[in-house]
């Protein structure tokens, strides 16, 4: 789906942001990319998009590449980009408006559109914030928004930037929610994000540092390197469940059991 | 207030972007040909506007506030240079005609900007881009182009306010207290940051959602109804009226 090789990109007068970079998204994956303030995170996403050019290397989306500059709006419908900051993507006043912003970059007919708006309202449960203006919203329904005026454009692969940085934790909770049934039903998902709890049920994680990938596998095993490496932070549950010696576990419920199922044993 | 939509099914905003778009210009015509008396008529007129698209009056008022420096410029600048009948014996300035004069310059503004502001409240952005497109429409893509730019600045609008305010809470919050020119220089320099920065990131925006210079603006396209033939007749009685005044009445 998205392959980039041997990517190198700087911005300009600056040291450069990423340098080697090989990754793969293949179809229907969920990949995680995880790293630390400035270690190139955003920069990543906005070349996964198209949005932004690599200096060296190759990028190719669905098998068109980035250097095809007349091809860059395909790469676009193949992709969908969620920002860090909700204000910053809203294009419309309300939300129904921004929704058909994309629908109709798309040239989808009239009843397609209306559709598309209904259902994917339905399915975040935001059919009654159809006319309110985006600036009203809270901050958690501005991302929900956000979320739903990419998802409206079905594009095959979504790139979340820290989706849930600027939200609470119920809202956190929805958005995550609705990631992890996206994937489930075959869109691929590269989330971004610094904190690690955002990141368990992606299929593969990467780590990100200064200029390059440090860390690379599932879950389970790039969160112990990080844990023997003593370099990021992991999920709690996942470090407890380690520490005591119990089958690892990435959420609070499975240590939970897990702590049920040795106290029984005992 | 200009640029700040709300949803709605009041008259104005039933009434077709295009329609909208159209007798803006109208009434833009008209305040500028008007006379002090036409002047007031259409004051009235778009305090009636104000009510039929639902927009509380203390909200249109709130929209002049911004500008109420610009107004002060305007209504002095014409106070002292306007030669004519001393309002104070053995001083040349201020004149009676210069009052006048900087009066009916300001209420035209003032008309401008309500009328404005009753507009864009009643018209959604994507409705101002369609009727935009429609009349820039002779002129290929380059009209479009222009139609899409001139309604996304009409949104950044709002914005710039709203960044101004979060700027000067935030060195009111320090302890900053803005004077002459480096107070204005510590607004602008930081306001124009971040107008940047929103352009950047609302450009980044649009691409991801595919924007085009090709897209057409459709869903939000609409038939002309009866109310948008009410709307024009009602102008042009009143265009009637306005320009018999001036030019027939005199007054």
């Amino acid at each position: 789906m998205i392959e980039l090789e041997d990517i190198y990109f700087s911005y300009p007068a600056a040291d450069p942001v990423l340098e080697g970079i090989n990754v793969r998204v293949d179809k229907g994956e969920y990949l995680g990319i995880m790293g630390g303030n400035g270690s190139g995170k955003t920069t990543l996403a906005r070349l996964m998009t198209g949005l932004l050019l690599p200096g060296k290397g190759t990028l190719r989306v669905n098998g068109i590449s980035t250097s095809d500059r007349s091809r860059l709006l395909e790469i676009h419908k193949h992709t969908g980009m969620v920002f860090q900051n909700p204000d910053a993507q809203a294009i419309g006043e309300t939300v129904e408006e921004d929704l058909v912003f994309g629908l109709e970059n798309l040239g989808l007919p009239v009843p397609e559109i209306d559709a598309r708006i209904e259902k994917y309202l339905d399915l975040l449960g935001m059919r009654e914030l159809r006319h309110r203006n985006i600036r009203t919203l809270s901050g958690g329904q501005k991302q929900l928004v956000n979320l739903a005026a990419v998802m409206v454009m079905e594009p095959e692969c979504i790139i979340l930037d820290e989706p849930v940085s600027m939200v609470d934790a119920r809202c956190r909770k929805i958005i995550l929610q609705h990631i992890a049934r996206l994937n489930h039903e075959g869109t691929s998902i590269v989330h971004i994000t610094h904190d690690p709890e955002e990141l368990i049920w992606c299929h593969r994680l990467i780590v990100l540092s200064r200029c390059g990938i440090t860390n690379q596998g599932t879950p389970h095993e790039v969160f112990g390197q990080l844990l023997d490496e003593k370099k990021m932070d992991v999920p709690v549950p996942y470090a407890i469940s380690r520490k005591l010696g119990l089958p690892l576990a990435l959420t609070t419920e499975a240590l939970l059991e897990e702590l049920c199922r040795s106290r029984s044993g005992n | 207030m200009i640029g700040i939509y709300s949803h709605g099914r009041s008259y104005m905003h039933l009434l077709d972007p295009r329609t909208k778009l159209a007798l803006m210009v109208g009434m833009s015509l008209l305040i500028y040909s008007a006379q002090p008396t036409a002047l007031a008529v259409l004051l009235a007129l778009i305090l009636l506007l104000s009510r039929a698209s639902g927009l509380p009056y203390t909200r249109l008022v709130q929209g002049l506030r911004p500008v109420l420096v610009f107004f002060g410029a305007i209504f002095l600048t014409h106070l002292l240079f306007t030669p004519g009948e001393p309002l104070i014996e053995g001083l040349a300035v201020p004149t009676l005609e210069g009052v006048t004069t900087g009066s009916v310059l300001v209420l035209r503004f003032i008309l401008l900007i309500l009328y404005t502001s009753i507009m864009t409240y009643s018209t959604s952005p994507s409705g101002l881009n369609y009727a935009l497109t429609f009349f820039l429409r002779p002129f290929g893509t380059f009209g479009t182009d222009l139609a899409f730019m001139t309604g996304t600045a009409m949104t950044l609008i709002p914005g710039l306010f709203r960044e101004k305010d979060t700027i000067t809470k935030a060195q009111a919050a320090r302890g900053y207290k803005p004077r002459g020119m480096k107070g204005f220089t510590a607004l602008v320099v930081p306001l124009m940051n971040r107008s940047l920065k929103r352009v950047d990131e609302l450009s980044d925006a649009l691409e991801s959602r595919c924007f085009h210079s090709k897209r057409r603006y459709y869903y939000y396209r609409q038939t002309l109804a009866n109310r948008d033939y009410v709307a024009v007749g009602i102008y042009v009685v009143l265009a009637g009226v306005v320009l018999f005044v001036r030019f027939e009445a005199g007054f």
